[in-house]
């Protein structure tokens, strides 16, 4: 298939065919979500469930994927099923304009394969990992120049590493850059697409992106 | 020598790694005193990959990082 021609070589067409099988879930669509939302509908995986109780605000413009002048004020998540619509009409978007609580997360993972957390606080990152719904979450967060990037499931449950008391990290006073939401948002998804083919990723710790010295460092955790 | 190695803007001003003799910085709390980093800062603090507290004894070899909260999207 044409649209996939770019894919090959990197990915099979069995494993093309796997991921047109395969449903994910993102939970966020802001500055994270929107890029990893695009990557995987251009890549060719089958469903996106998309969660996010948001609508974009003139903040957003520096650096989210489908915030624009025209989507001022419309729900993060309609306006990404619109765009990815374009993008690729064979992938299945579903559009959740919901806030993700304990309530509903169990409904909102139900049956999927992998979820992605793109979201930007730690209460609901530290509830996901407790809800302990047996499938794997690629979790990622980002502060100015810098951001961390992990994997969890049963056994390796890394996201607590990363979680402060404080709901909130050092973005509230370095603030998100377009590049380094960027970066992080595809680096999940390079570690989302292998999981999905089937790859193991089993370590205790995280990786830890530093923009200005352009280097990824893996940081091993001994429990 | 202790091993100090820093991450995000702790790097500032600070480069990202910084040795220190034990024996004058006899734990944790010493070192982020030495470096002017408050530990209501640091999210993590590791002490040869293991999560430890500020007043964990530092010994020759010791390698400690440290990591600001970071949890944007």
């Amino acid at each position: 298939m044409e649209r996939y021609l770019r894919n090959k070589g990197s990915i099979t067409q069995s494993q093309q065919d796997l991921l047109a099988q395969r449903h994910v879930v993102v939970l966020g669509c802001g500055g994270l979500g929107g890029s990893i939302a695009e990557s995987l509908a251009r890549i060719g995986v089958g469903k996106l469930t998309l969660v996010d109780h948001d609508v974009f605000v003139k903040s957003n413009l520096n650096r989210q994927r489908f915030a624009t002048r025209k989507t001022m004020g419309m729900a993060k998540v309609e306006v990404a099923k619109e765009k990815l619509f374009d993008i690729n009409d064979q992938v299945i978007v579903e559009a959740k304009k919901a806030f993700i609580d304990s309530s509903n997360i169990y409904v909102l993972t139900n049956g999927c394969d992998l979820v992605i957390d793109a979201l930007d606080n730690f209460d609901t990152r530290r509830m996901i990992e407790y809800a302990d719904f047996n499938i794997p979450i690629i979790s990622a967060a980002v502060a100015g120049y810098n951001g961390w990037l992990t994997i969890s499931k049963p056994g390796y449950r890394n996201i607590k590493h990363l979680c402060s008391n404080m709901n909130k990290g050092v973005e509230q006073t370095l603030g998100n850059l377009s590049f380094t939401v960027n970066i992080l948002a595809e680096l999940e998804v390079s570690m989302a697409i292998r999981t999905l083919l089937n790859e193991e990723f089993s370590f205790h710790g995280f990786y830890f992106v530093d923009l200005k010295s352009l280097e990824i460092e893996r940081i091993e955790i001994i429990e | 020598m202790v091993e100090v190695r820093l991450f995000a803007y702790f790097r500032d001003n600070r480069g990202k790694i910084v040795y220190l003799d034990p024996n004058q910085y006899s734990n944790v709390q010493m070192i982020l005193d030495h470096l002017g980093i408050n530990l209501s800062d640091v999210q993590i603090l590791l002490v040869n990959g293991r999560h430890t507290h500020a007043q964990h004894e530092l010994k020759e070899n010791d390698i400690v990082a440290l990591f600001p909260p970071v949890a944007g999207g």
